[in-house]
């Protein structure tokens, strides 16, 4: 009995991995200086040039460091020094009338300019910082969170 | 025993504090062709609009409502921002085809665009190359799906014969689900019927 229990457990837990490794891209780094890095589940991975992001992954930079993204929808996020953002959704599918994008700033700067998601469907745009839910309708702004050390 | 209960306490002051030490600022900024838009910043206490250029606006915890909106100088955003405004990449370029009604040629004055766009390519460098068709509301969104690709697919044939690297070109559709012109279902629109070409 116990082992089914564990089968059922490691089913639940390992599923969702199988099922993202599916999923398509959601954009490309575009710039990056000194330590970039993603955390992908459990991997953390430097980030250079052309590298893909994944819908759920953890964007990370260290001291004197930046990347910025180009997502598929034309949308532009950078980060400056110690800054860390999670992109907990994005749905760009057009033709089916999906669209979404949900990004969590969890510490640091950043710029965002919103693109096709945030044309066509500027409610389904969030952008969360700890405290405060960024609304946006077509436009650029600038993020900093002051977290906690 | 009263040292114990010194500990005890500071560290209840500590986690209280590292509990609102979060502190998030947010400011509106022109689009790079100078357009400025709008963002709401929100709260369980409420919120507050920014609609002018470098208008910003501070949030010190969730409960209470953001604070007075301020205008920020160019200095005050560098002094921040400027390594994550300087690692922005360059944005998209952006070229629309049109074709001739019910056909795969291009119209005369989309024929003229296509050297622009490979000295574009050219001239950044692009290895990153979205080419998407769109349709208007006319027909099934499965047909105009399926139509909206035929006709990417041709722009990209256009493009690779002019010198293009297929391997650097992603060929979606957008169905009639991107329209440039809103508009109501089943209306014809010739704006809407077209191929847009993003370097990236």
């Amino acid at each position: 009995m116990k082992r089914i229990f564990m089968l059922c457990l490691a089913i639940l837990i390992f599923l969702p991995g199988v099922a993202m490794a599916d999923e398509m891209p959601i954009g490309k780094t575009k710039t990056t200086k000194g330590e970039a890095f993603m955390i992908r589940g459990a991997k953390e991975m430097p980030l250079t040039i052309g590298d893909k992001i994944f819908q759920k992954d953890t964007i990370r930079t260290g001291a004197n460091s930046s990347v910025g993204i180009l997502f598929e929808d034309n949308t532009i996020l950078s980060l400056g020094p110690n800054s860390e953002i999670v992109i907990d959704e994005y749905v760009f599918a057009p033709e089916k009338g999906l669209l979404s994008m949900i990004a969590r700033m969890v510490r640091g700067t950043a710029s965002y300019l919103s693109g096709l998601i945030g044309r066509l469907a500027p409610e389904s745009v969030k952008f969360l910082t700890p405290d405060a839910t960024v609304g946006i309708r077509g436009t650029q702004f600038l993020v900093k969170v002051d977290g906690c050390k | 025993m009263k040292n114990r209960i010194h500990v005890f306490l500071s560290l209840i002051i500590l986690l209280w504090l590292n509990g609102c030490c979060a502190k998030s600022t947010v400011v509106l900024i022109p689009d790079f062709d100078g357009h400025v838009g709008q963002v709401t910043v929100a709260t369980e206490g409420g919120q507050k609009v920014l609609n002018e250029a470098n208008q910003a606006v501070e949030v010190m915890n969730k409960k209470e409502a953001p604070g007075k909106v301020e205008r920020l100088s160019s200095e005050e955003i560098r002094s921040t921002f400027s390594e994550a405004l300087a690692a922005r990449p360059v944005p998209p370029v952006i070229f629309t085809l049109y074709f001739l009604p019910g056909s795969n040629d291009l119209t005369e004055e989309s024929k003229a665009v296509l050297p622009e766009i490979i000295r574009v390519m050219q001239s950044r460098h692009s290895d990153d190359i979205v080419i998407s068709g769109h349709t208007d509301t006319v027909g099934e969104k499965d047909f105009n799906y399926r139509l909206a690709l035929e006709r990417s697919q041709t722009a990209s044939q256009i493009m690779v014969a002019k010198g293009a690297d297929p391997s650097i070109i992603k060929v979606t559709s957008h169905g009639e689900g991107n329209p440039l012109i809103r508009t109501a279902d089943e209306v014809a629109e010739p704006r809407n019927r077209r191929v847009e070409v993003t370097i990236r």
